[in-house]
């Protein structure tokens, strides 16, 4: 009883002030994991912001939306030109894998793309890209009841860091932080703060559950701004679930300088409340770079972003339309490489998000290197289109056997290419028919408010009659359907464009008969 | 291309995975939609948007008295429907109160235990349009329109049992529209859409309509047992009827051969001097084809001591000519036949093999046959129309001056 009493919704639920991503669902497990509590409502002590209820709340001139952390995401892409401009030679490791280039020490290579982001006067310096951004966001909501007045946030002149890194070993961590990154940092005039366990507890806390005041504590000695002119950086921890309870508003920019994207990770910037210059904070800047392979390679981030996004406005109203008024609260920046961050209008975004015809290309996208998909022949085989075509069959076991082996290459007799050619043909034909199912599965995912594929298949999963209709229209039960959508670590069908054509369609089919 | 454009590509792609097209717009032409009172039934609804959208223009052409169902036994089907309509207060999905029905069923379904596309289904398109007419309160007459293949017209049992159910009372075939396919996502060369309605208690002359021409003609079909969708044969055809009709057989014998090195993959294997005669390929403008096997690999003897006629699938034929017998050998006794290689043969005499030959393969009968056949097999009731070459005395001048304009 006592303990009900404790645990039970309290008058002020927590407000967390991002609006991706991050929800208070890890303090809430958290809260569950001890045992305690075990049977929770996270849907009760749940109160974070989309940016529907932000922009609603800015139209409205909430004065709490001065305090409001806007959360801003920069694609970089950069090429040769971009270090051509600091007199360097892009290193050949930068082109390829990020990941590679951390574990293998390249200190050399390291150096020269650390300098992209650090270096005075370098192509995308941090600290100017922040100031850009608070510029741009003072302007974009000039026009509005809540007031946001530039002297108050702009001219940053310290900066806090999160350097998200792909370093998962402790002793390759110390050994980049020893013979590299602490000196690095400052000499460009950056304090560097290393976080892991023995770290902590070698600064006599007692491990990863007093990560915040260990980082509190770190930033107060480390916030000295005659040797660290320019802040702090602090480099994320070898350890995947790194976020736990750390709430330290002095980061301001999250640099993600890895493969992988960790949206938790993202929002340690989100933290409202002091800076390191006494500014007041008015955004979180997350930036992912990569080296531009392909000109699609970073829109497509951005595009997978936007549309995630919108997922997230229906899983708040499931009556949101595309266009509606958060797309206001969306703040991307697009850089080109060698050009200047672009701050996407609410143009380029709805354009982006109603065009149909690139989610469909995105999806039917061939892929015929899925080890995942193509590991499946036996639930493709059920598909009503494949099942008892002889020439189908033959045609998919011969992909099951080319994916992974040295066969992938250009074809190269006529056979071959008739042979692709089929096979690409068919490859389309499997997708648009599970793309089928999708549409007819949106008026069961409407009625139930569900907003991805993956929830409305697992609750078809439950139902027998509805998976024996699932097996009559397609050939495949809604299990065999997830096996395809496949998990965190085999990518199967490309599940998040599948979800934004399922929610678009609803919003759609909702908007135009209201 | 709004998304609800583009949820139609992939709608189509299952529907014509799973043969399931919508009522066509050309139904709302032959509807009469006037009644007072009514609740009209669209069965076997789909949730293309091209369906859905006639079905809100049937909706918008009622009397205000009256309401439309719509019908669905998909629960996902039913769930995006009633999305669709749910601020249409003239309209429900899956109601029971029916007065008049019309709908577009599945021709066959397969079961989920088939192991390819020629085994496991059964037609089940006169079922369904049976069902839906007993659905009917009795409160009208009107029946349909329904839309089918036509196969229906001559057909095999099954469906001669379906055209009498429709000649019959209970239906009263009244008309017919031959629908262009170009309404469908089907298949135009294999596939003849047409739809029919008909007025309970009604049998007099049916009229067949050209839905492209609006050409119409009327028959007593009834009598005739069968439904001739060309005008200029319709009084030929009955006079050129005789008793005995070409019956098509096709042997149990497996034969597969490589296309390209002509070796045989499967069935009885080649035997140098062996005493049996296999035929081996029939095609265009060639001398057919035999090898010689031994006896004991030959299971299936099956009127192997008869002279026969074959004939076999126009592989290499142009789409349009698929109607025509275009390749025919006449073999003796002994010459197995395999029934693999879409060989398919008549059992004929010695003495009038090559009339019957010669008359198949005739302009004529092509003639007939491109208005007749239906599908690229040939089964008995696909030329049903043809006249036995031994029971006519052939054609006259002025029965070949009207088949000349066909």
């Amino acid at each position: 009883m006592l303990l009900d009493n404790l645990f039970s919704p309290r008058i002020n639920p927590p407000v967390l002030s991002v609006t991706s991503g991050t929800k208070i669902d890890k303090f809430i497990h958290g809260f569950n994991f001890t045992g305690l509590h075990s049977k929770f409502d996270i849907a009760v002590r749940r109160d974070y912001k989309t940016q529907l209820i932000t922009e609603r709340m800015k139209l409205d001139g909430d004065p709490s939306m001065q305090h409001f952390i806007h959360k801003v995401n920069m694609f970089v892409d950069y090429d040769q030109n971009d270090f051509a401009l600091m007199s360097k030679t892009i290193p050949p490791n930068l082109m390829q894998d990020l990941d590679k280039t951390w574990n293998s020490l390249d200190y050399a290579s390291l150096e020269t793309f650390l300098d992209l982001f650090f270096l005075t006067n370098s192509p995308i310096n941090l600290k100017d890209a922040l100031n850009g951004v608070i510029a741009d966001l003072c302007h974009k909501y000039k026009k509005e009841k809540v007031v946001y007045d530039l002297n108050d946030y702009h001219k940053r002149d310290r900066i806090g860091v999160w350097l998200q890194t792909p370093v998962e070993n402790k002793e390759v961590y110390n050994r980049l932080c020893d013979e590299f990154l602490v000196e690095y940092f400052a000499k460009n005039g950056y304090g560097f703060l290393r976080v892991h366990s023995d770290a902590v507890r070698s600064d006599g806390f007692s491990g990863k559950e007093d990560l915040n005041k260990y980082f509190k504590s770190n930033f107060d000695i480390l916030n000295d701004s005659n040797r660290y002119p320019n802040g702090i950086v602090a480099m994320s921890p070898p350890w995947g679930y790194a976020s736990r309870s750390m709430t330290e508003s002095r980061l301001d920019v999250a640099l993600n300088l890895r493969n992988s994207v960790n949206t938790q990770d993202d929002d340690r910037v989100m933290s409202g409340g002091a800076t390191l210059d006494g500014k007041k904070k008015i955004a979180g800047l997350v930036i992912r770079a990569g080296f531009r392979h392909m000109t699609q390679d970073w829109s497509n981030q951005q595009t997978e972003h936007l549309r995630n996004l919108f997922k997230e406005q229906r899983d708040e109203d499931p009556n949101t339309p595309q266009i509606g008024p958060w797309l206001r609260g969306i703040n991307i920046y697009q850089r080109i490489a060698g050009s200047i961050p672009q701050l996407m209008d609410e143009r380029s975004i709805s354009d982006e998000l109603t065009n149909s015809e690139k989610a469909f290309r995105d999806m039917l996208n061939v892929d015929l290197t899925n080890k995942h998909i193509w590991g499946h022949t036996d639930i493709l085989f059920k598909l009503n289109i494949v099942r008892g075509n002889k020439e189908v069959e033959n045609l998919v076991e011969k992909i099951k056997k080319r994916v992974g082996s040295s066969r992938l290459g250009t074809p190269k007799t006529k056979q071959e290419k008739n042979d692709e050619k089929k096979i690409q043909e068919i490859y389309v034909q499997i997708l648009e028919s599970l793309f089928g199912f999708v549409v007819r599965i949106k008026g069961y995912a409407a009625e139930n408010n569900y907003t991805s594929v993956r929830n409305t298949l697992e609750a078809i999963s439950l139902d027998p009659d509805l998976n024996d209709s699932m097996v009559k229209d397609l050939g495949i039960t809604a299990s065999e359907y997830l096996e395809l959508l496949g998990d965190d670590e085999n990518q199967g069908l490309p599940e998040s464009t599948m979800n934004h054509l399922l929610n678009s369609m609803i919003a759609e089919t909702i908007n135009e008969l209201s | 291309m709004s998304f609800r454009d583009l949820a139609d590509r992939g709608i189509r792609m299952l529907n014509k995975t799973n043969q399931h097209h919508q009522l066509p717009t050309s139904a709302l032409e032959y509807w009469n939609l006037k009644q007072k009172n009514a609740v009209y039934s669209v069965e076997f609804s789909t949730d293309r948007k091209e369906h859905i959208d006639t079905l809100k223009e049937i909706a918008k052409m009622l009397d205000t008295t009256s309401k439309l169902n719509i019908s669905t036994d998909d629960p996902f089907i039913r769930k995006n429907l009633s999305q669709e309509f749910r601020l249409m207060n003239n309209v429900s999905v899956n109601s029971d109160m029916i007065d008049l029905t019309a709908g577009n069923p599945i021709f066959y379904e397969r079961s989920s235990n088939a192991l390819d596309s020629r085994t496991g289904s059964k037609l089940v398109y006169d079922e369904h349009i049976k069902n839906a007419v007993k659905k009917m309160s009795g409160r009208f007459n009107q029946t349909g329109p329904f839309v089918t293949d036509s196969t229906w017209f001559q057909g095999g049992v099954k469906q001669g049992k379906f055209r009498e159910w429709l000649f019959g009372k209970e239906f009263g075939l009244k008309t017919i529209v031959m629908l262009p396919s170009s309404e469908f996502d089907v298949d135009a060369d294999k596939t003849e859409l047409c739809m029919f309605l008909g007025e309970k208690g009604y049998d007099g002359d049916i009229t067949v309509i050209d839905y492209e021409t609006k050409d119409s003609f009327s028959f007593d079909f009834r009598s005739l047992g069968y439904v001739i969708k060309n005008k200029h044969l319709v009084s030929l055809l009955p006079v050129l009827n005789t008793k005995t009709k070409y019956n098509w057989k096709r042997s149990k014998v497996n034969l597969k051969l490589d296309a390209a090195t002509g070796q045989i993959l499967e069935g009885p294997p080649e035997v140098e001097g062996g005493t049996v005669k296999v035929l081996k390929r029939l095609s265009l403008n060639k001398e057919a084809q035999f090898y010689d096997t031994d006896k004991k690999y030959v299971k299936d003897w099956t009127d192997s001591d008869k002279w026969r006629f074959v004939t076999g699938y126009n592989a290499g034929g142009t789409h349009a000519d698929f109607y025509k017998i275009l390749k025919g050998v006449v073999v003796p006794p002994g010459v197995i036949v395999p029934g693999d290689m879409w060989f398919t043969y008549i059992i004929i005499d010695e003495a009038s093999a090559e009339t019957h030959k010669n008359h198949l393969m005739s302009f004529e009968v092509q003639q007939i046959l491109k208005v007749t056949r239906t599908g690229k097999s040939l089964h008995t009731p696909q030329t049903i129309w043809i006249p036995y070459a031994t029971e006519f005395q052939g054609f006259t001048d002025e029965q070949k001056s009207i088949i000349n304009k066909l």
